[in-house]
């Protein structure tokens, strides 16, 4: 792939690498713009290269994994939180709303699953992947993807009956 | 992928939260042209690099240092000390094992001169008249 096609390719899977890598930044979307942006430009440059063994999507989530677990390794995260804090600013009221009550609640369930399940759970239901391609992202035999899979999806249920009980 | 039971609940959820998210991703132009506020300037990262080596270096050889000095004050008052016990030691005969020996010569003066009357040592012989 030249830089052209690649910037086609990155350009349409954008949305979802940057959903993906905000999950793989533990929900702070300041790192996940430094990661992805590392990302693309670890690609553009060669540094990280498409050898086609899997489909492109599945590849650069892997690659917006890795570079997002480097940055939670430097400290970013914590930085860029505690930057945020102090930057925070009311929102405007005619802003429109960040997230559904729908969406606070899947948020709040998945809060509480682990790391791996809740990837597993983002990957397959949020990206629509295999549990296979989402085990190739995640660099984890098959089986154990399954069995995150499983488990994650039943705790999912469980948390979000139990959030949505009165 | 399905399950024991269908996930066309979670599906939806999460489709949901898709469909409110992707309104909210900034650009791809902008992710890839990058924020540059979050990371310093190369040039600074390299400076910081290098003060905080200087500064772990610095500490370092200082810590090395005193302890250095440490051992050297605990040497010095090691070999300075005297046992409480020491004044009983010296004995009479001790000057006896700092004296370097030598032939015919004894501070003392030698007590074998008496063995040996009238001989190149000894003391000289009387001569008294024979009854």
């Amino acid at each position: 792939m030249n830089r052209d096609e690649l910037e086609v390719e990155l350009a349409r899977e954008h949305p979802d690498a940057f959903a993906w890598a905000v999950r793989c930044t533990l929900g702070s979307r300041e790192v996940a713009e430094d990661a992805l942006h590392d990302a693309y430009e670890r690609i553009l440059s060669g540094r990280a290269r498409f050898e086609g063994r899997s489909s492109f999507k599945t590849w650069l989530f892997g690659v917006v994994r890795l570079i997002a677990l480097e940055q939670r390794r430097r400290g970013w995260l914590r930085l860029a939180r505690l930057q945020a804090w102090f930057a925070r600013e009311p929102r405007a009221a005619d802003d429109p709303p960040a997230e559904t009550e729908t969406n606070e609640q899947l948020q709040a369930a998945l809060a509480q699953l682990s790391r791996r399940q809740s990837e597993m759970m983002h990957l397959v239901f949020y990206q629509d992947l295999s549990v296979q391609e989402a085990a190739a992202v995640l660099r984890i035999p098959v089986g154990t993807a399954r069995t995150h899979y499983e488990r994650g999806k039943a705790r999912l249920r469980s948390l979000l009956a139990g959030i949505s009980r009165p | 992928m399905t399950g024991h039971q269908p996930d066309d609940d979670l599906h939806a959820a999460f489709q949901a939260e898709r469909a409110a998210e992707h309104p909210r991703v900034p650009s791809y132009a902008m992710v890839a042209r990058g924020k540059a506020k979050h990371r310093p300037a190369p040039k600074t990262r390299w400076l910081r690099l290098s003060g905080a080596v200087a500064v772990v270096v610095i500490g370092i050889a200082l810590v090395l240092l005193s302890q250095s000095n440490r051992d050297i004050e605990r040497a010095r008052r090691v070999m300075e000390g005297e046992s409480p016990t020491a004044s009983l030691l010296p004995a009479p005969s001790v000057s006896l094992l700092d004296s370097i020996p030598r032939f015919g010569s004894s501070v003392l003066g030698s007590p074998l001169r008496s063995l040996d009357p009238g001989g190149p040592l000894g003391p000289p012989l009387s001569r008294s008249p024979r009854i």
